[in-house]
């Protein structure tokens, strides 16, 4: 594909311009997060870190049988979150927020998140690696191939 | 405009001036200017979001349906709102199902940002008024809209002012417009097409329109010279000689009340097909570099300055494809397919929303350069040399194996840098661009991943051939319009495609119009390709939208503990999968 090569050319530094496996590329979401291990949390904002190359949004999270676990979850850089309609107030810590998103590959407590659905209803796109994440069907204007 | 419209719309303006005993000038009101960063796609979005209609021969404007909205190719340093002129107005009779199309558009690509209440609705109520919600055009102007029976389309003109009751005074008195209240609650004066309505500004003073996303509003007088000397009772004078303009026989500014800019304009459009400087597909500006002109700076260079992102540069392949002819363009279509790959394809996997806000929310139309290298002019880049050939056999780390250590990956990942040239080229996300320059350097800092290069222009000597660097040594000077950048002294850790140390990089900036900067580069080794060669692309200035965040490069790079507890996880997982049972 045109683009594969491209995109390593531009990405990738010396060395690696000059092989064919694109694999460590920059923030690759393959070589962090496991499309293969789709995750529903639903819990409490407790901080939301602002930061470049990706925020960061802390949260806690009651699982079934009501123990609490530290979850944090990767969004997209700050400018194109701002972009989607984040701002700091709806990201307030103590917000209960359901986050959809995939799993770390060594399976902590961290995911890289896709959507961030607010009480009101109102869901914000998140994601956050835009390499390699997968097309799951949740875009309602993804077309059918 | 032709002859017989002219004629209709002043037949209009003398109508009103007829039936409506009004004070001042008699002034129609004529129409809101906005600055935006395409006036093309500009007029696309008002007619696909706020029902307006394209006017015939002008590329500058539409019609809403009493109102005109003018659009300037302008940079604006932020929105409407804040300033004397916080919002317009747009009345729906059906509001729900508006603000429920306009919900679906969404905020991607040139989309549309709702402005919710604070309880999440996007309709309230203003009791015995109308109900109404807040939307932003991609270019920051603020817009209502409101379910007013008795007038849609445009509605109303919403002034912020630190004394409202005088604000209101100035409108009627020196315009013409009538003193009464809207829905028998809102202070307002009435123009025969239109309401002004007056907020108090919530704290100190307004900002002034100048250079913001609502830059003046616009009254119409039948004679311009007349309405000089009916303003000099007012005391109010205008702030230049009157001026033929491009939408106006002639037009003249006045200051309204804080510091809003008001234009007083004849009717009559000449159109000028000289001083369109957009083309209909939305490209972007035409670029006509023999009477372009680059501003300059107070003492004197070419003023570079500000924002630029290279989003629209993005997916240009750096060779050209061998399906593609030498010499030939890509149709707009073929460029937005190409996009439409390279972002939707295996390389990004994510969907659109990604795209639109990350590459591209103000002017998302895909460049249609077929490749960015120029010369050779067949757009390959040349032969490596024999030397070149033997380095790559060494080959480097990227065999596919698991990185053991940060060391294994790249200088990027570790957020080391991306290296010259590659930090200039278009990135996934924070392609966001800064210019700064001063009488002796230009400083350029690039979001992604926070690199700023400091370059002398000052004809300060290079430094020694002894001291190499990661980005080498740039030293800039000016060439007629563009600023040129040598760069030598590579310490050959992050060299471009595999380039020998002793590369020099030759740069050349050139702002080519209002809106965009030229960048090329030409890369010169001949320790690795036979012969030099040169790439382009271009830049959009972006600097209403645009913002560049800082980054917590270090600390903030969760990847990395990511990719390599990742790796742990994967050879644990392969581990106990050869065990036996």
């Amino acid at each position: 594909m045109r683009f594969s090569s491209v995109f390593i050319a531009l990405t990738l530094v010396a060395g690696l311009a000059f092989t064919a496996a694109p694999a460590p590329a920059h923030h690759a979401f393959s070589a962090e997060f496991d499309s293969t291990k789709p995750v529903r949390l639903r819990g409490k904002i407790t901080r939301m870190e602002w930061i470049n190359p990706h925020a960061w949004m802390h949260l806690e999270v009651v699982t079934e049988d009501g123990a609490t676990e530290a979850w944090m979850i990767e969004a997209g850089p700050p400018g194109a979150l701002v972009r989607r309609g984040w701002n700091r107030d709806s990201v307030v810590p103590g917000t209960e927020v359901l986050v959809e998103g995939y799993r770390a590959l060594d399976g902590s407590n961290r995911a890289n998140g896709r959507d961030v659905t607010f009480p009101d209803g109102r869901r914000l796109f998140a994601g956050s690696s835009g390499t390699g994440a997968p097309t799951d069907g949740a875009d309602p204007q993804d077309q059918p191939e | 405009m032709n002859v017989k419209s002219t004629l209709a719309v002043l037949a209009a303006a003398l109508v009103s001036l007829a039936l409506t005993p009004l004070a001042g000038l008699g002034a129609e009101y004529h129409h809101v200017h906005l600055a935006v960063a395409s006036p093309s796609l500009a007029i696309q979005w008002y007619e696909d979001h706020m029902e307006c209609t394209p006017i015939a021969d002008r590329s500058d404007a539409v019609r809403c349906p009493t109102v005109e909205i003018t659009f300037g190719a302008d940079t604006t340093v932020g929105g409407s709102a804040g300033t004397g002129v916080n919002h317009i107005a747009f009345s729906f009779p059906d509001l729900d199902t508006k603000m429920a199309e306009l919900e679906r558009a969404g905020v991607g690509g040139r989309g549309v940002r709702l402005q919710r209440f604070e309880d999440g609705s996007m309709i309230s109520e203003i009791p015995g008024v109308f109900a109404h919600g807040f939307v932003f055009d991609p270019w920051g102007t603020r817009i209502e809209l409101v379910a007013d029976a008795d007038r849609t389309g445009f509605h109303h003109v919403h002034l912020s002012a630190t004394d409202p009751d005088a604000s209101l005074e100035w409108y009627a008195n020196v315009m013409g417009g009538e003193r009464t209240t809207l829905a028998g609650q809102l202070d307002a004066v009435r123009f025969d097409n239109a309401w002004l309505i007056v907020d108090r500004h919530p704290e100190g003073v307004p900002a002034s329109t100048t250079d913001r996303a609502i830059q003046h509003l616009g009254f119409m007088v039948s004679d311009l010279d007349e309405a000089a000397s009916g303003m000099r009772q007012y005391g109010v004078g205008f702030t230049g000689e009157p001026e033929s303009g491009q939408t106006s026989a002639r037009r003249a500014y006045v200051a309204g009340p804080d510091s809003v800019s008001v234009a007083v304009v004849e009717p009559g459009w000449v159109a000028n097909p000289t001083l369109t400087l957009f083309t209909d597909a939305g490209a972007g500006p035409v670029v006509d570099a023999e009477t372009y002109v680059a501003p300059r700076t107070p003492w004197g260079a070419p003023d570079l300055e500000g924002i630029w992102t290279s989003n629209r540069a993005h997916g240009i392949p750096l060779e050209r494809p061998g399906d593609i002819e030498e010499g030939e363009e890509l149709t707009p279509e073929e460029a937005a397919a190409r996009r439409e790959r390279g972002t939707l394809g295996s390389i990004w996997g994510y969907e659109r929303e990604w795209r639109d806000t990350t590459l591209g929310f103000v002017d998302d139309l895909p460049s249609t350069q077929v490749a960015m290298v120029v010369d050779p002019p067949d757009g390959r880049i040349p032969p490596l040399t024999a030397e070149a050939g033997a380095r790559r056999g060494g080959g480097g780390f990227g065999g596919g194996g698991l990185p053991a250590g940060p060391e294994d990956l790249s200088d990027y990942v570790r957020c080391i840098t991306q290296g010259l040239p590659s930090l200039m080229m278009p990135t996934i996300y924070n392609n966001g661009l800064q210019i700064v320059q001063s009488p002796t350097h230009v400083a350029i800092t690039k979001e992604m991943i926070h690199e700023t290069r400091i370059i002398p222009t000052d004809g300060s000597p290079p430094l020694s051939e002894n001291i190499t660097q990661w980005l080498g040594d740039s030293r800039g000077y000016w060439d007629g319009d563009s600023l040129v950048v040598e760069v030598r002294n590579f310490n050959g850790r992050a060299m471009y495609r595999g380039a020998s140390p002793d590369m020099t990089l030759v740069e050349r900036y050139t702002r080519v119009s209002p809106t965009m900067l030229m960048y090329e580069f030409t890369v010169d080794d001949p320790a690795t390709w036979t012969r030099p060669w040169t790439a382009m692309f271009t830049f959009d200035l972006d600097n209403g939208q645009y913002e560049l965040v800082e980054y917590a490069c270090h600390e903030g790079n969760y990847a990395m503990i990511n990719i390599l507890t990742g790796a742990r996880a994967q050879e644990a997982a392969a581990a106990s999968d050869s065990q036996p049972e």
